[in-house]
């Protein structure tokens, strides 16, 4: 009998990445840096929306939550940089606080909720999630998680609500949303992007799968054997774009004599571009792009030896790998590298390497947004299973809204 | 020997003179007629392996090959004939019959002897799988066994299966490379011969729908759906 409980529920796909929050809804992606800290005091806040000359006063890039176990407000992704004192969500793939990580989820739904209220869709109502944990949490930690999140909710009539007090800082406007909380699933982080393959590129076809998540601070291995996620073989290795860019940091340093440092995340910033020059005062312009390559390759060369030994681990099981998949934002600059590792490995042709050695950009989706769009779709499926229907498997990422600079002028 | 649905398959050697004793190692004692361990030495050559390495990947293609096999409905001698068949006519001459009788491929056309080349090198391997006798499952479990212990060896099967389903890609891009060129030269003659050419073209075209069957299968044997699996996770429920 199919439970008409789940009729109305939203499904919802999210993840606290080492260096951004994602979350999804049907068309819709929000991302925010994964730090939260403290806010001003309500004089000085007063005075910064006075001086300040940004244009950009969107709910995402302005957003305080109210923390209700510890009674004030907390900003969240880019309005930290207004924070004295910063914490980011998780470190090394580890959630390193449960009340920090809740307010993440919690700026997560408001400003998907925010989001469909600017497309002329009512507000988030009623949601199932699911949800990406980081693969060093351990199954533990998701319950432990999974109980802490339950009392912080309020219950009425023997239901479960989430309430969002949240303002824009910006503007000073202050909103509060309750949300019904229905399910939450939890798995690997990097199990979101399977599924997203699953129902866009196997065509509902199980092969077996192993994903690549190299993200900022971390990067993520995790087969996926006959739709089961490996456990024994899942790992988190704290090494990613930051160790890339501030290995690159640290060369500039030394370049200069020890006489100026380039913050990593100018660096940073430049990746996007395809820009490889820095300036470096007193020494001049400083081409970092032949270092770029190396230390990507050496990321890349330390993959591919976890790889090759999951592999053998894998075949000894008598399995054997139909797919790989590089995800998450370093991936942009790595899977080239990646594909060309796997196709020497296996002697492979190009075609067969372009076949087999997928990235997010094969299903239509930035390799960032792969894992939230499918923890969407795995909640999704739970939810038509609920109601005995067949799923849904098409997705159309057709917003992007995160919390970086927009409509800058002076 | 007699091919699982029952016919005699002309292309196996019969000829029981001259037989060479080998122990698999397992329990399993077996005898190979002379060619076939002639046929095994040179491919070991070829390869580089030894006898062994030679004849535990040669049953793990064989297992492949015989479960691809059944998925389309044949027997894997069938369908290494239907396989090698459906190549050949779709190099034949568009304006000569296709049929089996009058198949040729032209040498002087480089393409095309490249691939006469790589049919040969697959029908080889596939021949070094016939030289394995029967009493499959016992030999099956003992190279299972084998596999446990000796990891190097799964590399080295693994890297032999990566590449006989590298050379079947790589002769099915041949083959669309090939047609794709063959189909531009005879556009000019399709009016005058539109009736002739259209029934080999659709001849071809359903021969080379079932190479992509293959090729595709070769991902993996045991892709199951996923609507069949679909099942309840264990959600947290508030």
């Amino acid at each position: 009998m199919p439970d008409f409980n789940y009729y109305d529920v939203t499904p919802i796909g999210g993840e606290l990445g080492t260096s951004m929050s994602k979350f999804c809804e049907d068309g819709r992606v929000v991302a925010f840096s994964s730090v939260i800290g403290d806010s001003l005091s309500e004089h000085l806040e007063n005075n910064w929306r006075k001086m300040n000359r940004s244009t950009d006063h969107r709910w995402i890039r302005n957003l305080a939550i109210y923390d209700d176990s510890r009674n004030c407000w907390r900003y969240v992704g880019a309005m930290t940089r207004n924070s004295n004192q910063t914490n980011w969500f998780t470190h090394k793939g580890v959630i390193q606080n449960y009340a920090d990580a809740f307010i993440g989820i919690q700026a997560g739904l408001f400003a998907l909720s925010q989001e469909r209220e600017e497309a002329d869709i009512p507000p988030l109502k009623k949601v199932g999630i699911g949800f990406g944990i980081p693969v060093k949490a351990g199954e533990n930690v998701a319950e432990t998680f999974f109980n802490y999140i339950k009392s912080r909710l309020h219950e009425e009539k023997g239901e479960k609500f989430m309430i969002i007090k949240a303002k824009n800082v910006a503007t000073g406007e202050i909103k509060e949303l309750k949300i019904r909380l229905s399910f939450m699933l939890l798995q690997f982080q990097a199990y979101g992007a399977y599924m997203a393959l699953l129902m866009k590129k196997f065509a509902m076809r199980l092969y077996n799968t192993y994903i690549v998540d190299v993200g900022h601070g971390t990067w993520i291995k995790l087969p996926v054997l006959e739709n089961e996620a490996d456990i024994n073989l899942s790992d988190s290795v704290p090494e990613g774009i930051f160790t890339v860019t501030s290995n690159i940091s640290q060369i500039v340093f030394e370049t200069s004599g020890e006489r100026y440092k380039i913050p990593e995340q100018r660096i940073m910033e430049k990746l996007p571009r395809n820009e490889y020059q820095i300036e470096v005062p007193g020494s001049g312009i400083f081409d970092f792009r032949d270092i770029l390559d190396s230390e990507c390759s050496n990321l890349c060369e330390h993959i591919m030896q976890a790889v090759k030994n999951d592999l053998v681990v894998i075949n000894r099981k008598g399995k054997t790998i139909d797919y790989f998949a590089m995800i998450g934002g370093g991936a942009s600059l790595m899977f080239d590298r990646f594909r060309e590792k796997i196709r020497e490995h296996y002697n492979w042709t190009e075609e067969i390497a372009k076949d087999r050695v997928l990235s997010a950009l094969d299903v239509g989706i930035d390799h960032r947004y792969i894992n939230c769009v499918g923890f969407m779709l795995l909640a999704r499926d739970q939810i038509a299973i609920e109601l005995e229907q067949e799923v849904n498997p098409n997705f159309n990422i057709s917003s992007i809204s995160t919390d970086a600079l927009e409509n800058f002028k002076i | 020997m007699k091919k699982k649905n029952g016919t005699d398959d002309n292309s196996e050697n019969n000829n029981s003179g001259n037989k060479l004793s080998a122990n698999s190692g397992f329990g399993v004692n077996f005898n190979v007629d002379s060619e076939t361990a002639a046929t095994v030495s040179a491919q070991c050559l070829e390869f580089k392996v030894s006898p062994e390495e030679f004849l535990s990947v040669a049953v793990r293609l064989f297992i492949d090959f015989k479960y691809i096999a059944e998925v389309i409905g044949l027997d894997i001698f069938t369908m290494r004939d239907e396989l090698i068949k459906a190549i050949i006519k779709s190099l034949g001459d568009k304006n000569e019959d296709a049929g089996e009788g009058n198949v040729r491929i032209d040498h002087k056309d480089a393409s095309a002897a490249e691939i006469s080349v790589k049919i040969k090198k697959i029908t080889n391997l596939l021949n070094g799988i016939k030289s394995v006798p029967g009493g499959m499952p016992a030999e099956t479990k003992g190279v299972s066994a084998r596999l446990e212990v000796q990891s190097n060896k799964i590399d080295s099967l693994n890297i032999e299966l990566s590449e006989i389903k590298a050379m079947i890609f790589d002769l099915k891009n041949s083959i669309d490379e090939n047609e794709t060129a063959k189909i531009k030269n005879t556009a000019r003659k399709a009016k005058t011969e539109e009736v002739k050419n259209g029934s080999v073209n659709n001849e071809n075209k359903a021969k080379k729908m079932e190479i992509n069957g293959v090729v595709s299968e070769l991902k993996s044997p045991h892709a199951a759906s996923y609507k069949e699996k679909r099942r309840k996770l264990d959600k947290l429920k508030f």
